[in-house]
């Protein structure tokens, strides 16, 4: 599972890139960052995830590149600026979590809602989310991970504590 | 193409393929080991950093291998990346004389 689960997350990290860069290189980026990934990683850390990231903003704003087929790419270029920092940061903390706790089970929830800001950012790039929709979204989504990651520090310390009330 | 100073990353890149082709992993590795581990590129760094010097005719896709069922390309300098990795080796040459100079004339 490790090497299949680190490969999905990288994949889903490489979304971000535009459709031309990923159809020419997303393949061989995927040959890299799994050659690169020391044995036993089961998740790309926090710095490479964020290095990613930026790679993928700095090639869509290269001048002279189309941003995207649609309109409103700004608005969604606002609105990466800022879910981008955010989810670097709640997937930091949850993995400080993670490793404050027990260890695996404390993820759960993560993956599914960090696909959640591209799905809402391609909707706009789409045309069918207006950007308040997109913004408020991305709130959301910070909210969410917050919760998560509440929730999950309060189960790891019940069970530490001996008085579990959440059988899992 | 235009002549701004070059990122730390691209100058390492560049001073990498000088030496032959390499593939992305191999050109991380490469980095490393000649900035004396001082230099780490990173997957997004890198490619971004080949995605421009690319678009500016720096350098080139020179062939593909699949090795373990992975996709390798290999980059290499084109004749405009040679002489502009050499343009950026004589001003950062001049800079190094212009300052050791300047610390020799304080030290006296």
């Amino acid at each position: 599972m490790g090497a299949a689960g680190l490969e999905i997350r990288y994949r889903r990290l490489l979304r971000w890139y535009p459709a031309g860069h990923r159809a020419l290189h997303q393949e061989e980026m995927l040959g890299v960052l799994m050659a690169g990934a020391g044995p036993g990683r089961n998740r790309p850390g926090p710095a490479e995830s964020a290095d990613l990231l930026l790679g993928a903003a700095r090639i869509r704003l290269r001048p002279g590149r189309a941003l995207s087929d649609g309109p409103g790419w700004r608005d969604a270029l606002a609105v990466y600026s800022i879910a981008a920092p955010l989810l670097v940061l709640a997937s930091t903390l949850i993995s400080l979590i993670g490793w404050l706790a027990v260890g695996g089970s404390a993820r759960t929830g993560l993956d599914e809602l960090s696909v959640m800001p591209a799905l809402v950012v391609s909707g706009h790039l789409a045309g069918t989310t207006p950007a308040w929709v997109a913004i408020g979204g991305q709130g959301l989504v910070a909210c969410a991970l917050t919760a998560v990651a509440y929730r999950t520090w309060r189960r790891s310390r019940s069970a530490a504590g001996g008085s579990d009330q959440s059988p899992t | 193409m235009n002549i701004r100073q070059m990122q730390e990353p691209s100058f390492f890149i560049l001073t990498a393929l000088a030496a032959g082709p390499q593939h992305g992993y191999g050109i991380m590795t490469d980095v490393a080991q000649v900035s004396d581990g001082r230099v780490k590129l990173r997957a997004g760094t890198l490619y971004a950093a080949l995605d421009r010097l690319s678009t500016d005719g720096l350098v080139e896709a020179d062939r593909e291998e699949i090795v373990d069922a992975r996709l390798r390309r290999y980059y290499r300098l084109t004749p405009a990346g040679h002489s502009r990795l050499a343009a950026e080796t004589a001003r950062l040459r001049a800079n190094a004389a212009v300052a050791a100079s300047r610390l020799r004339l304080a030290g006296s």
